[in-house]
């Protein structure tokens, strides 16, 4: 196995941090300080200034726990590694400590993403798919204190666990994987098929079998660990489910979502143009439409078992969030970063098509100081 | 010489895609930053768009709209207005900043094919696609979107050294002529003007008559300037209007250094961190001193005539600090825009680095972004 060039990620990783840090430093202070003036912007709220939507939730769990069953939608292991930490730190370093795992998961992702695919597809197409998920949109959610980045870290981890087939520790990884997310425990599908795959090796000794089977076990024993404290903290195991229903709606066939926000765009009943339903709408559905095209252009292209991974979320995805729902719409912006394939198949592409790489580069990081402005002014 | 079928789509290509960030940033800025994530009021189509009509444009459209105002309009020159005025004088009130904006876009794309020749004769193909690439994407760039006056006088000014380097000296002298109407510092322009000539003296010394269709054309620059020193005089009673109103925003001759220690100093021991004025001052500081920089990278690099254009450039502006603010390299972020042979230095090295390349792929459109939302919401002004 090729080594990871640990330069050029470390590089990759620092240069988009800094730059993100530069972004909020332009525009926290110009937006918010008096014009032509002197006068220096609370520095505090300056540092702080990433601290807005799910990463409150995140922090304040951290801080004082589970209180009501509506913070269960937002699962432990996130908020339990920071207050982990945290505690003995005191209560200033909640959100530093956040963003601190947050940064540190995406360097591990980097590198381990850069070892999922260099052997099969090139150092070339890996440091791109790397570079293409650093600038991605929402790629900020990455560098804030929202769990997107320790969530791909172990998924990509189960992921070069069951390639190594190191099966036990893949089970393990997938574990804190799905006391990370919800749907952490889809895991068990892309494992059950790198199994399967491997079937005439493993077939006929029991001990063997076990070995690889066993390990599986623990995956779904994560969602379990949570639903048994939900059980214990609030007395319903599945409250983290139904918490979730609030964002979701009744199942339905996915098209049937995609065709609904489809005509609520064009026609026949449009939303006003400018209107922002109509904007996370666009941002919504283009994130939906790109990541099932790329589902699709990636399916003999990359390794089956993430094509497999990619389309089980975005079923998930579909079922589980509207797209025309305003929240479920950022959840979703940022959900599609976990699809790590998707930014392989990008990769891919881009080898091939010169023209839509330089599109990228310019579109990417433009429509990410967009939305990162618009969280760091808490729009 | 002919710009091949594949060029042309190549800088059509980067035309519309940069283009269509601005238009994306444009449309998401002004709704997610202006309205309530569960707000239901529409942002319409006109107030997107003339969330770009601020400071100077609005100068120019008012200009274009109802001539010069005395004597603060004096210090933005005239071609751009008349061309605005010119068509949407036709069209109606509502057309002036809508073709502003069309005027603007539409010369960056002349300017775009004719740097594309100048950048290709100093590296090949791939440095001019990178240099149109560099210009467009930079973070400053947003100035070609809307409606000022930087791509007539880069369209105008690279025109003239396409020119020169043709040796078709009276094509040069004119579009010269209509460089100097667009911005003062269109006069610098002899500078390189004289030294093409000079580079060319043997041929054109031996017949008398070449040697006066070389230089002639120089009087025509000059003539632009007169031109527009006589209406200064006429309005204003004052030759040297344009020059003088500069007092207004606190330009006066100086020491070439004097700004950019002023600066300095702002910086690192005047300004509190987190002040309205810090950012100002860090930005243009690091936009001259960036420049300064390809400037003395590029002398070896690319020709001598253009080398002498940049430096011109940026002695001008050194030389004119805005000495009683904060910021005293104020609106250097936008004047560097001019300098386009920087940007093919900048190419140069960016194939002879590919991380830099790389680098300036996608901190460019991400500071390009951030700066056209501020000076949207009119938070930013250069």
């Amino acid at each position: 196995m090729k080594r990871a060039p640990v330069r050029e990620i470390v590089w990759l990783f620092i240069a988009t941090r800094l730059l993100l840090i530069f972004i909020a430093y332009i525009s926290y202070i110009l937006f918010t300080a008096p014009k032509y003036s002197n006068t220096p912007v609370d520095i505090f709220a300056l540092l702080t200034s990433w601290n807005h939507q799910e990463v409150t939730s995140y922090l304040r769990i951290a801080q004082y726990g589970y209180r009501t069953p509506a913070d269960l939608a937002f699962f432990p292991l996130f908020p339990w590694l920071i207050a982990s930490i945290s505690h003995f730190l005191g209560s200033w370093s909640y959100l530093l400590v956040g963003t601190l795992i947050s940064n540190t998961s995406l360097l591990g992702v980097l590198l381990i993403i850069y070892y999922l695919i260099v052997d099969a597809l090139g150092d070339d197409t890996a440091q791109q798919a790397l570079l293409y998920l650093c600038i991605f949109p929402t790629a900020f959610s990455f560098f804030v204190s929202y769990n997107e980045a320790l969530y791909l870290l172990l998924v990509t981890g189960t992921f070069l666990a069951t390639q190594r087939q190191n099966w036990w520790a893949a089970g393990f990884v997938g574990l804190l994987a799905a006391l990370t997310r919800l749907d952490g425990i889809f895991l068990v599908i892309p494992y059950l098929y790198e199994l399967w795959m491997l079937r005439t090796h493993s077939g006929p000794h029991i001990r063997a079998l076990l070995n690889t089977l066993l390990p599986i076990i623990l995956i779904p024993l994560g969602s379990t660990i949570y639903a048994v404290y939900c059980w214990q903290a609030f007395g319903n195991p599945l409250a983290f489910v139904q918490t979730s229903a609030s964002w979701s709606h009744a199942l339905m066939q996915p098209w049937q979502d995609i065709w609904q926000a489809l005509s609520e765009l064009f026609c026949p009943h449009p939303q006003p143009f400018g209107s922002p339903t109509q904007a996370y709408l666009f941002l919504n559905l283009s994130a939906i439409l790109g990541f099932t095209f790329l589902l699709i252009l990636g399916w003999h292209k990359i390794r089956a078992s993430y094509s497999i991974w990619q389309g089980c979320l975005l079923l998930f995805m579909l079922e589980t969030f509207t797209i025309g729902n305003r929240d479920s719409l950022l959840s979703n912006q940022y959900f599609v970063l976990t699809l790590f394939p998707s930014f392989i198949t990008l990769a891919l592409l881009s080898k091939q098509y010169p023209r839509l790489h330089y599109a990228l580069m310019s579109i990417f990081p433009a429509l990410q100081a967009v939305l990162g402005i618009a969280l760091l002014l808490n729009r | 010489m002919i710009t091949k079928c594949s060029s042309k789509w190549d800088i059509f290509w980067i035309f519309l895609a940069t283009r269509l960030i601005l238009i994306l940033v444009t449309y998401f800025g002004s709704i997610l930053l202006t309205q309530d994530l569960h707000g239901s009021t529409p942002v319409n189509l006109t107030t997107m768009f003339t969330s770009w009509n601020r400071w100077d444009a609005l100068v120019y459209i008012r200009i274009a709209q109802s001539g010069y105002h005395p004597p603060l309009d004096l210090a933005f020159f005239p071609l751009y207005p008349l061309l605005i005025a010119a068509i949407a004088h036709f069209l109606g009130n509502w057309s002036y900043f809508a073709v502003g904006m069309l005027l603007s876009n539409g010369m960056l794309l002349g300017a775009m094919f004719i740097l594309y020749q100048l950048a290709k004769e100093m590296g090949g193909d791939q440095v001019a696609r990178r240099t149109l690439l560099y210009l467009c994407i930079f973070p400053t760039a947003f100035f070609f979107f809307t409606a000022y006056n930087e791509s007539l006088f880069i369209l105008l000014t690279a025109a003239t050294f396409l020119a020169l380097r043709r040796q078709r000296w009276w094509l040069a002298g004119i579009l010269g002529f209509f460089g100097i109407l667009t911005r003062s510092t269109g006069a610098l322009i002899i500078a390189p003007f004289l030294y093409e000539l000079w580079l060319n003296r043997e041929r054109l010394i031996a017949p008398w008559r070449s040697l006066l269709s070389g230089l002639i054309p120089i009087v025509l620059i000059l003539f632009g300037l007169l031109l527009y020193c006589i209406y200064c005089w006429k309005l204003a009673g004052d030759p040297i209007a344009f020059a003088t109103v500069q007092l207004r925003w606190s330009r006066q001759t100086s020491w070439p250094w004097r700004g950019i220690w002023q600066n300095i100093f702002e910086l690192f021991w005047n300004q509190p961190f987190g002040s309205f004025n810090e950012v100002h001052v860090l930005l243009d500081l690091s936009a001259t001193l960036a420049f300064i920089a390809l400037v003395i990278a590029g002398r070896q690099q690319i020709r001598a005539s253009y080398t002498l254009w940049t430096g011109l450039l940026l002695f001008y502006y050194l030389l004119s600090p805005s000495v009683w603010q904060h910021d005293a390299l104020i609106s250097n972020q936008r004047f560097v825009l001019e300098m386009f042979p920087a940007f093919i230095t900048l190419a140069i090295l960016g194939l002879r680095y590919p991380r830099l390349h790389q680098a300036l792929l996608w901190i460019f459109p991400a500071l390009l972004a951030t700066l056209s939302l501020l000076f949207m919401m009119g938070k930013w002004m250069v």
